[in-house]
């Protein structure tokens, strides 16, 4: 079937689309890195990496941000095996409450989290009190530093309270892939469970561990939020984000920025390549369903008493910022002195924070309409049409993957810096829309959309594959235009996979935080994530307090959009993570 | 080895699924498991394998009791509909796995998985990748490594379900091929009569968790002892009789001296007389037996048969069979039918 004019001109503004806030932002940072101007010429150099190579601090810098990453992975894969193991293969009461219980560290931004854990864990904080290690009655204190090493263990704790629901649901979803009679084979040719679990099970589940290791590797790798609020200031995360106010003049930033990105680019590309070989895994519908074992007595026991600890781990930082956003005044004591929902009415009546939750539900809103219109569009293309550039476009749309928001966001203020003027051209009115230091709305909405894309994409996509071409054929057949059957027959039948993917983009946006940190340069356009940041680094008694209020608010916000994605979605959550 | 259920129960969520099975398969047969879905026959081999535990009951393999028996512990390996071959092991190391397990010396392993992919005819693929190979030779590695532990017994889980007709009637000579050569205790699980028919020792016809019946493949098919064996092995046509004195059985179309009957029948008894479409013999005569006119209703032709739908007089529908035709019968057609006594079926009425 020929292609009409009307797809060739959407699909030439999605690449347009694409050019402009993917393509572009990329080229500048490598170009940036690369090439030096000197005497009017442009030439091309490598004079910044070796800069970058004989700098200590900068290698002190990585090797920092690489240990962050590796113990928070660790920490992730130590809690979600056991997990993943029990979810997969067992039955017992309360399984599917648990389950809720365990994704709740995924509504809280981790370094939001973080405000309420220091309160707790800090030298002078609740737990040394409640310990009677330090307070007005303790002649000689002896405080326990719970964080350790300059916040170095409080970042990975908090990572990896933050990531460890994503790396079980990765688990989870490859266990259950795994044809049980793959195992079972085993045990009839003689072999024990553990011997199955060690030559069958492992070898098995490893391609998409170390995919969902990976996705972890890279966030905590690139985290900017937690290692702020801790003042772990050595790691290439913010060392980038403080280059970004040197406004990319410094080109040690290119540097760094490039080398993150170089690095999350491989990482990347080895998980896709793990990834297909998880397929096979999957090769042969298992005959028989596979029998949960129920357990009982001592090992769910074990179990129950498993989840709970690290239920209530994965649940303190909530319950920390739920904590202080009701203290009225909580200074060197256990527990708060003073209870108060005045910070409640705070959040709603001071303008900061009126601002900062009109801001976010406005570009969040935005961003999850972008990415259905897009989402919708290419995953179509892409499944039904045939045309030029398609692998181009498949290609594109799954880039965003393996470029870390602080990359992009330190791409989009380098690459939009409009002057207000070139070469005689007034660029004023353009400069009032792009740049982030006059108006950051346009580049934030979009940062959230492109990040989000490909979730949303393969969301749809797979909702497409599910559902045979000859529905849509019925259609056309019976005279329906191309835009009527997507209208009346695709978009129904794959309005469960759209919700979900809306639901979770409007909630990344909502959480996002590097983006929003580099990107949201006034005031008037903080979301919620600056302002409440901002709200911290105030030292006027109650900030903190009216920012974990800010922040609980959030929580509930996205605690809804969860809800509703899990709802729409069921047990395939595990897709929108990996 | 030989095999025995004795009143095994079994129930999932309060349903029965397997309602008091007792039965004895013995040394080197290929036994089979037969019946719709649903009817407990897989159910029955996992409680073999040790995957499932049955709720009451005893199973025994060669007169030692395995419940609560772990499925490493039983000797049973099994072959599965979707082969269950290791993709991460080339097809040498699935083969070899068993052994290994075994802790066989490396010689042994070597001369005892090239015998059992000899066996299948796959030794030349031992250093393929699982996923190289077609679903055929997929099932004769799977096959193969059931074979290489020396099993005193086999389970098949409809093995050639998720096979092309043409491959699986190949793979069924194969089957019976290594069994002959290398004859080993099997129970065998399929939905698919003629597979059965053509393979099994023995059959246990199943349904809704019990068993209808057990016999050879001829006398499942020639003396059914029941309406639902007699019909989930083939198409069977049904009429009245009643008993008489001298044990022959009178019906509208002739008195007959039924070929397989149950005994205990007394006179005067109303029973089911039946026989199969290709027992009706098209224009034939028949010197004792069946004998009716009936009119052609509609007519299948399929190149070495045709089947033929008849209004016999009483307005009995039968469907007969006739072999080799030289003309594709027109509806409205008159026809005489006859049918020999001994390919008739007595049954009391259920």
């Amino acid at each position: 079937m020929k292609n009409g004019w009307k797809f060739r001109a959407s699909l030439a503004w999605v690449f347009a689309f694409l050019a402009v806030f993917l393509v572009w932002p990329v080229a500048r940072i490598v170009g940036g890195s690369v090439l030096i101007e000197q005497e009017g010429q442009t030439r091309f150099t490598l004079v910044f990496f070796r800069l970058f190579a004989e700098s200590r601090f900068m290698w002190i810098c990585l090797g920092n941000s690489l240990a962050l990453a590796a113990c928070s992975t660790a920490v992730c894969a130590l809690i979600s095996l056991p997990l993943a193991q029990i979810f997969a293969r067992r039955d017992f009461p309360g399984k599917a409450f648990w389950q809720t219980i365990l994704m709740a560290p995924l509504i809280l931004p981790p370094f939001v989290g973080a405000i309420g854990i220091q309160q707790i864990f800090a030298r002078f904080g609740a737990l040394n009190h409640a310990l009677g290690l330090v307070g007005p009655g303790v002649a000689e204190p002896h405080p326990i530093d719970w964080l350790g090493a300059g916040g170095f263990a409080g970042v990975v704790a908090m990572q990896s309270l933050h990531l460890f629901p994503i790396l079980f649901l990765n688990l989870t979803a490859a266990m259950a892939n795994i044809n049980p009679a793959m195992r079972e084979a085993a045990r009839g040719l003689g072999a024990a469970p553990g011997r199955v679990f060690r030559t069958v099970t492992l070898p098995l589940l490893a391609p998409g561990f170390f995919a969902g290791a990976i996705l972890v590797f890279v966030w905590a790798f690139t985290d900017l939020g937690t290692p702020l609020v801790f003042g772990w200031y050595n790691v290439v995360a913010v060392q980038i984000f403080d280059k970004v106010t040197e406004a990319g003049f410094n080109p040690f930033g290119y540097a760094l920025v490039l080398v993150v990105l170089l690095t999350t680019t491989v990482l990347f590309l080895v998980s896709r390549h793990l990834l297909a070989r998880q397929d096979y895994a999957t090769q042969g519908k298992a005959s028989a369903r596979e029998d949960l074992v129920p357990l009982r007595g001592r090992g769910l026991a074990c179990a129950v008493a498993g989840l709970a600890g690290v239920s209530a781990l994965a649940l303190l930082p909530h319950a920390s910022v739920i904590l202080q956003s009701l203290s009225g005044k909580w200074f060197m004591s256990a527990l708060p002195q003073e209870w108060t929902l005045e910070r409640y009415r705070e959040v709603f009546t001071l303008p900061q924070t009126v601002a900062g939750l009109r801001n976010s539900l406005f570009y969040a809103s935005l961003s999850a309409g972008v990415d259905v219109a897009l989402g919708v569009a290419i995953a179509w293309w892409l499944a039904r049409k045939e045309f030029a550039g398609k692998a181009l476009l498949d290609a594109l749309t799954v880039l965003p993957l393996a470029i870390p928001g602080i990359v992009l966001a330190f791409g989009y203020v380098i690459a939009f810096n409009v002057p207000p003027s070139w070469r005689g051209f007034d660029l004023e009115g353009l400069r009032a829309w792009v740049n982030p230091r006059e108006n950051p709305t346009l580049l934030l909405v979009v940062s959230y959309s492109v990040r989000r894309l490909p979730f949303v994409v393969r969301s749809v996509h797979a909702g497409l594959r599910q559902m045979s071409v000859s529905l849509e054929e019925a259609s056309r057949n019976l005279g329906a235009s191309s835009a009527a059957t997507l209208r009346r027959i695709v978009l129904p039948l794959v309005r469960g996979n759209l919700i979900a993917g809306a639901a979770l983009t409007f909630a990344f946006a909502f959480l996002e935080v590097s983006d929003s940190l580099i990107l949201a340069m006034k005031e008037q356009f903080y979301p919620v994530t600056k302002t409440i940041w901002a709200l911290m680094g105030r030292i006027e008694p109650g900030a903190a307090a009216v920012a974990s209020a800010l922040g609980v608010l959030g929580m509930f916000l996205l605690f809804a959009a969860f809800w509703i994605a899990n709802r729409v979605l069921g047990k395939r959550m595990g897709n929108l993570f990996g | 080895m030989r095999i025995e259920f004795k009143e095994l129960r079994k129930a999932f969520g309060g349903v029965p699924v397997i309602d008091g099975v007792s039965l004895t398969v013995e040394p080197d047969e290929l036994f089979f498991l037969l019946g719709p879905s649903g009817c407990g026959k897989t159910t029955l081999l996992r409680m073999v394998a040790g995957f499932l535990e049955p709720d009451a009951g005893e199973i025994f393999l060669d007169g030692r009791r395995v419940n609560g028996l772990p499925p490493e512990a039983r000797g049973t390996p099994m072959v599965f509909q979707s082969y269950a071959l290791w993709p991460h092991l080339s097809v040498f190391e699935n083969v070899a796995y068993g052994l290994r397990v075994r802790k066989t010396p490396e010689e042994e392993i070597r001369r005892r998985v090239h015998d059992a992919l000899e066996a299948t005819r796959m030794q030349d693929y031992a250093a393929r990748a699982p996923n190289q190979l077609s679903g055929g030779q997929q099932q004769r590695v799977a096959i193969s490594r059931a074979l290489a532990v020396n099993p005193s017994a086999l389970l098949f889980d409809e093995p050639l379900s998720n096979l092309d007709a043409k491959l699986r009637d190949e793979m069924r000579d194969e089957i019976r091929e290594i069994h002959r050569r290398r004859p080993f205790t099997a129970i065998y699980v399929t939905h698919d009569q003629e597979e059965a028919m053509t393979l099994a020792s023995r059959i246990a016809v199943m349904d809704r968790g019990t068993v209808r019946q057990v016999g050879a493949p001829n006398e499942i098919y020639a003396r059914p002892r029941n309406r639902f064996v007699a019909e989930f092995i083939g198409a069977m046509n049904w009429m009245t009789g009643t008993v008489a004195a001298d044990g022959r059985v009178a019906t509208a179309f002739g008195v007959v001296r039924p070929g397989s009957a149950p005994p205990g029948l007394k006179a005067g008894e109303e029973i089911l007389l039946g026989f199969r479409p290709a027992a009706a013999c098209v224009e034939g005569d028949a010197r004792a037996g069946l004998a009716f006119g009936a009119e052609i209703e509609s007519c299948r032709y399929s190149g070495p048969s045709q089947k033929l739908h008849l209004r016999a007089e009483g307005n009995l529908r039968v469907v007969a069979v006739e072999f080799l035709p030289r003309r594709v019968r027109r509806p409205g057609e008159r026809v005489r039918i006859a049918v020999a006594e001994r390919d008739t079926v007595a049954l009391a009425p259920e």
